[in-house]
This record gives C-alpha cells, sequence and structure tokens, in this order.
C-alpha cells in the first residue's frame, strides 16, 4: 500500500526537481543570452536585411532585392577570391593537421629532452599578434635582403626567389606563414588527445613486437579519430576565414592572386562602402561555412554512434 | 528554493547593472565642453582630431599639434590617432552615431564628395564665411581645392601635397656622365632622356638594374596615371553617367613604357621595405617613392643624398598627387564657439605648413613656401616646382582610385607581365564600368 501512495508523489518531485534544475541553468544562461542576442545574434539578423540593401552607411539604404546575390555572381573578383580561399582551405588543412600530429607527438616523445622547452617553442608564434607576425615574415620573404633568400643563397641558389610575387610561391608562402604562426596551438589539442591513450595498448603493442611506427600508425592515429574531427572542424572555419596575415603580407597580390574572400569583403565594404554586397557576400561565406560544418557534424555523429 | 530566490536577485542585479551602464553612455556621450564653450570662456574649447597618420606623420603632427595647443590656450585639441585600415569605416560610423571626432583628416576624392552627397559635411568656406574667419582658399593648391569644391563651396582644405620624387645616391654615380659638377643630375624631359640616362648609370657603375620602384599597389597605379597624364591622358572618370571614358591607346601605351622602365632597369619584384632599404644601404643609385621617404634616405645617405622632381616622361609635365585634407563632420550638437575655434586652426595649420614638410610633404598652401623658414629646410628646395604640375587623383564616389582592387590587380598583372598591357587597360576598363553604377 505504502508503495502504490508514494510512488507517484516520489516521481512528480522528481520531474519537479527536473525542471526547476533546467529553469536554474537556463537562467544562469540568460545573461550569456542576452549579450548573444544583442551582440550576435542582431548583428547578423542586421546584416542579413543589410544584404539586400544598396547601402554606404552614411547615405539612405535602398532595397534592391537579390541584387547584390546577383552582382556577386557576376563578379570575377569575387570568384577568384572564393576559389583562392577554397584552395587554401582544401590545400593547407591536410598540411597544419599533420604538422601539428607530429609536433605533438615529437613534444610527447619520451625520449626527448627539455620538453617545456620546445613546447614553448612550437606554441609562442601563437600568442603573436597578426600585424606583428606579418612584419617579421614580411621581411623574411623579401627579395634581395630577406632571409629566406639569404638562406637560398647559402645554399647555393644564386637566382632570387620571389616568394610573395610568383604566382606559383605565394600561397606556399602563405601557408608556411600561417603553419608557424597556428600550428602550435593544434599541437596542444592533439597532445591533450594523446594524454588519453592508455599508455597499456602501447606497452602490450611493444610486447607484441610493434615498431615504433606501427604503435602510431596501428594505436595512436585511430584512438585519436575524436581529436582528428575537432581539429579538422576548427582548422576548415579557421581557414575559411584567413585574412590577417595575408592582407598584411600581400594585399591580395601580385595582381589579386592571394585575395581572400574575407579581404573580398573587407575591400568591399570598407573601401568602396557596397555594405549590401558585402554583406551579401558575408552570408555567402556563412552558408559554406554552414555547410561543411554540418557535413563534419554529421561525420562526428556517425562515429558517436 | 533560497537558492532560486537568491539567483533572480543575482539576475536582477547584473540586469540593473547592464541597464544603468546604458543609460548612463548616452549622457557621458554629451560633451560638457560644448556648454563649457559657449558659456565659460575662461575654460578652453576642447576639439577632438581624427587622423589616419601613422610612422613619421604622427611625430611631425604631434609635435605641430602640441605647439598649437600651448600657443592657444584658449582652445586644446585631443589628437587621436586612428587605425589606418580601418579609419574611413570608423569615421563615418563615428559620424552616424554622434560619437566622431569635431574635425578629422581625409584623402581628398571620392570619400570627401561621398561624405558631402550624404549631407554628413560641414561646408568649410561656407561657415568661415559666416563665423567671420578668414581662410585665403584662393592660397591653396588650386588642382586640390578644385577637387575639395562642391556647387562652389569647400568641403575640405588640403593640408598637403603627397608627391613622389626622384632620389639619387651621389657617391654611386660619382665620376658618372648622369652628374653635373654640383652634384646634380643631368635629365633633360623625355621618355627617351630618362631611359637614356638609366643606361649610362647601369653600363657606368656596373648595377644593371639602378633603380629601386616598387611592384607595389597603390604606388604602382598612381605611376600609371602619371603617366597617362604626361602622354596627354585626362580624368577618364565620368561621374555624370558613371563610366570610365579613358583614351585607350594613351592609357596602354602609358601602361607599356612604364612597364618598360621596370623591365630595363629595376631589380625584378622589388616592393616595400626592400626598395628603400636597397636605396638606404648604397646597393642602388636610384629611388623613385613618395617624398615621405626623403628624410629617412637623406639620413642614411648623408651628403650622398640627392633628390629632384619625378621625372617628366611625356610631352606634359605632370604628377598624379593625393592630398590630405581637414573635415569637419556635421554635428547638430556643434557650438559656433567649437566651429569657430577649429576654423582657426585650419588657418593657422595653412600659415604655418612649411612646418608639415618636416614629415616630406609639399604644403598645400602656396605662401607658405615662400617663407624663409620652408626656404631653409634642405630638401624640399629640390621638388617644390612639383606644386605648378599636380594634378589631384581622379575621383570616383565613395572610394580612392588607386585603393581599388578593380585598378590595381590588372595594372599590376601588366606590369608583371602575367597579362599584356592591352588585356590589363581593358580589365580597368571593364571593371569600373560595372563597379562605378554600383557606388
Amino acid at each position: 500500500m505504502q508503495k502504490s501512495t508514494t510512488l507517484p508523489v516520489a516521481g512528480r518531485s522528481r520531474h519537479f526537481y527536473k525542471v526547476k534544475d533546467s529553469a536554474i541553468g537556463y537562467l544562469f544562461l540568460l545573461p550569456f543570452l542576452f549579450f548573444y542576442a544583442v551582440f550576435s545574434l542582431y548583428p547578423m539578423v542586421q546584416g542579413f536585411v543589410i544584404s539586400f540593401f544598396k547601402w554606404n552607411i552614411t547615405g539612405a539604404k535602398t532595397f534592391v532585392g537579390i541584387a547584390n546575390y546577383a552582382k556577386l555572381f557576376q563578379d570575377p573578383v569575387f570568384w577568384k577570391a572564393l576559389t583562392n580561399t577554397l584552395v587554401y582551405v582544401f590545400v593547407s588543412t591536410p598540411i597544419f593537421m599533420l604538422g601539428s600530429l607530429i609536433l605533438a607527438l615529437i613534444v610527447d616523445s619520451k625520449m626527448l629532452r627539455g620538453k617545456t622547452f620546445v613546447r614553448s617553442t612550437f606554441f609562442l608564434p601563437n600568442i603573436l599578434a597578426v600585424s606583428i607576425t606579418a612584419v617579421i615574415w614580411l621581411n623574411i620573404f623579401q627579395p634581395y635582403t630577406g632571409l629566406m633568400n639569404a638562406a637560398t643563397h647559402a645554399l647555393g641558389v644564386k637566382n632570387e626567389i620571389f616568394w610573395l610575387s610568383n604566382l606559383s610561391l605565394v600561397w606556399p608562402s602563405i601557408i608556411l606563414v600561417t603553419f608557424w604562426w597556428n600550428t602550435g596551438y593544434y599541437m596542444l589539442i592533439y597532445l591533450a588527445g594523446l594524454q588519453e591513450i592508455p599508455v597499456e595498448q602501447y606497452e602490450a603493442a611493444s610486447i607484441d613486437g610493434a615498431t615504433g611506427f606501427q604503435r602510431i600508425w596501428r594505436i595512436t592515429v585511430p584512438c585519436l579519430k575524436r581529436t582528428h574531427l575537432l581539429v579538422l572542424f576548427l582548422q576548415v572555419i579557421a581557414s575559411f576565414k584567413i585574412f590577417g596575415q595575408v592582407f598584411l603580407i600581400t594585399e591580395g597580390g601580385p595582381g589579386g592572386a592571394s585575395r581572400t574572400l574575407l579581404q573580398y569583403i573587407y575591400e568591399t565594404g570598407f573601401t568602396t562602402f557596397q555594405m549590401g554586397q558585402a554583406s551579401a557576400a558575408s552570408f555567402i561565406l556563412l552558408a559554406i561555412i554552414l555547410i561543411v560544418s554540418l557535413f563534419q557534424l554529421k561525420i562526428m555523429n556517425k562515429q558517436e554512434d | 528554493m533560497k537558492k532560486l530566490i537568491a539567483l533572480l536577485l543575482t539576475l536582477t542585479f547584473c540586469l540593473l547593472l547592464a541597464s544603468c551602464g546604458t543609460k548612463t553612455e548616452p549622457e557621458a556621450t554629451v560633451p560638457p565642453e560644448v556648454n563649457s564653450a559657449s558659456t565659460d570662456s575662461e575654460e578652453p574649447t576642447e576639439l577632438v582630431f581624427w587622423t589616419m597618420w601613422d610612422g613619421g606623420d604622427v611625430t611631425v603632427a604631434s609635435l605641430i599639434f602640441d605647439e598649437y595647443n600651448q600657443t592657444h590656450p584658449d582652445v586644446h585639441i585631443d589628437f587621436q590617432q586612428q587605425d589606418f585600415n580601418q579609419f574611413a569605416t570608423k569615421l563615418k560610423t563615428g559620424m552616424m552615431s554622434g560619437q566622431g571626432p569635431d574635425f578629422a583628416i581625409s584623402y581628398i576624392g571620392g570619400f570627401v564628395t561621398g561624405l558631402q552627397a550624404d549631407d554628413m559635411l560641414v561646408s568649410i568656406s561656407g561657415e568661415a564665411a559666416r563665423l567671420g574667419v578668414n581662410i585665403d582658399f584662393g592660397g591653396y593648391t588650386p588642382a586640390a581645392m578644385e577637387a575639395a569644391k562642391v556647387d562652389g563651396e569647400y568641403y575640405a582644405v588640403p593640408c598637403d601635397n603627397l608627391i613622389r620624387v626622384l632620389m639619387y645616391n651621389k657617391e654611386l654615380l660619382a665620376g658618372t656622365s648622369v652628374l653635373n659638377d654640383d652634384g646634380t643630375l643631368k635629365l633633360e624631359p623625355g621618355y627617351d632622356n630618362f631611359m637614356n640616362m638609366l643606361g649610362t648609370a647601369a653600363k657606368e657603375t656596373g648595377i644593371a638594374d639602378p633603380l629601386a620602384l616598387t611592384m607595389r599597389p597603390p604606388q604602382l597605379v598612381l605611376g600609371w596615371l602619371t603617366m597617362y597624364e604626361q602622354l596627354g591622358g585626362h580624368d577618364f572618370i565620368d561621374l555624370e553617367n558613371r563610366t570610365c571614358v579613358f583614351d585607350d591607346e594613351i592609357a596602354v601605351k602609358a601602361l607599356t613604357e612604364y612597364q618598360k622602365i621596370y623591365a630595363d632597369y629595376v631589380p625584378e619584384n622589388l616592393a616595400p621595405p626592400a626598395d628603400l632599404d636597397m636605396f638606404k644601404a648604397g646597393k642602388l643609385p636610384f629611388y623613385i617613392d613618395g617624398s615621405w621617404n626623403v628624410a629617412a634616405a637623406a639620413d642614411a645617405l648623408g651628403d650622398a643624398f640627392g633628390v629632384t622632381t619625378f621625372p617628366q616622361l611625356g610631352e606634359k609635365n605632370a604628377l598624379v598627387t593625393t592630398n590630405h585634407a581637414f573635415i569637419i563632420p556635421k554635428n547638430s550638437e556643434m557650438s559656433d564657439a567649437k566651429t569657430k575655434a577649429i576654423l582657426e586652426f585650419i588657418k593657422w595649420w595653412g600659415e604655418n605648413n612649411y612646418r608639415w614638410s618636416e614629415a616630406g610633404h609639399l604644403p598645400a598652401y602656396i605662401p607658405s613656401t615662400e617663407t624663409e623658414e620652408f626656404k631653409n629646410m634642405p630638401w624640399p628646395q629640390y621638388y617644390k616646382s612639383t606644386l605648378g604640375v599636380a594634378v589631384p587623383i581622379y575621383t570616383i564616389p565613395n572610394a580612392n582610385l588607386h585603393q581599388i582592387a578593380e585598378v590595381r590587380d590588372p595594372i599590376q598583372q601588366g606590369m608583371l607581365g602575367t597579362i599584356t598591357q592591352e588585356e590589363a587597360v581593358k580589365q580597368v576598363k571593364d571593371n569600373l564600368n560595372q563597379l562605378l553604377p554600383n557606388l
């Protein structure tokens, strides 16, 4: 009898506490949601609205429908910038992922002495401001006076190498700068992932006679699957948003060969003040990132299953 | 329950704080000096000034502004340096929100006329007449003033002329036939004469590529436009019909001849900072760039440094220039006392414009070039004649022609030889015809 009377009460109170907990959770979230709505969501909605107007900030807004989007697709500068960005994302992402994994493995190696120093050395460039990074590498890449060419001359290369003005070298140069600047961050994520792999697995593999490469290939790489996906996710989004280092080092040159989509948006919005068209380009970039992110999320969910 | 109440109280407190902040902000934005300027004559009139200048410009400008503040105790100008890349946007948004400066610097041209068209600027000549400030508008570089004029009124007052000059190293050229006995260059007007001089210098110094000249826009675009003017071209922006109407033949010839200078006598793909560095290091005998680099190059080379005007390569002597200029944003809260103080400063800047030449720029107020102080400056004497041939950069709405991708990219490609000069000119024309109706 007791059971029949107490259980529903206990059930209701559990439900009550569950709702209460959720309510408290949402209340904690409220300040963040408030600021997120005011400073992120509202400007985003405004930006979307502006993409249907012709507007130069100080003048009157004129509704133009989807004309800004239509103009974008007819603009060769937009297509060039979009192509540059896509090629950069697809070429640089595997390089950055592999590079940061290798750096993490080096830092995680038991044979390495002075780990803290090496880890700091790899990570330190990441704390530099983009302007500092750009000035350093702009000087390093200079023909006639730069460090890179001094090094190649010392190695016996007689001709000047035009790192930033040669069409086939400008993007590899930018990838090198970004690798130096950003890889330390992804190295740390990989390092965290490496700490989670049980040592016993390596010990068992060693007893079974696995070589160092086999241990990495058969244990480390598969066990880091979730980390790979996280790094891929972050890296792809960051690569789509590449701007500062390219803008400051090459200004999009030579002849627009290194103009990125974000630089196109910046120049359209803040050099010629076509805010509507710049907003339209921003939403195209948002759509691309959303599609890629959703695709990645789907893969991550599959991994979970 | 107690926790929930505590939480609600905390939240309410947070929201109250937030709302307090938003309430006080507008009050804080009302400049107290507006009232004090008009009511209390003992308090100095506070003015906020924004500029995009950087480097040596800021050093020199700060000294000039400091001097003004010291010699005019009734006015205090707050000199605020803004980031170059964000300046135009920040200025526009500041003007829209009423948080902008009392006066600012802008490039003369499309940005000024664009703001004027949107009714965002004060007519400087109109306000000067109304408030009795006698600015000698006729004394400024006529071409720049013409570019600052809309419907007969001046909406900007230039503070300089940004020009390019030819610098040279007398030590490297010593003993060659391109130098006169007094250390000046033997250079007659004309493209062939200039090319011959470079060729002779290359041969006699053993430096195959003797000229430092940047491959980077926007200087590249200004060089091409100067060549276009010198070959007989004129402003090719038809603002009324929003089209580009340049003479294709002259435009192609200008680019072809300019590219040949690069191809024959400039180290391949030279760009800042290597161009200035190589000239300063005494590796190249010639350097063409903005006069703002004169001081740095002269300091590095000492007595070996020489400078002259940008060469006359075509039949006509001309140099396409840009100009910094003072503008006054419209602000309903601006008192007459403040406006008058700004106008007085603009007038004072003109009368003391020679001081700004310490940053390498040529004064915009021509009588300032006749002062003893200007005449005693070591270098501007050699290139001040440029004032007579200055052509302000052609105006496009809301932007600057030499800074837009639609012009920069094809010109750089044409110079690098990745496309032909004909194709580069065609692309500039097509791009401008597509862009201009949208601006």
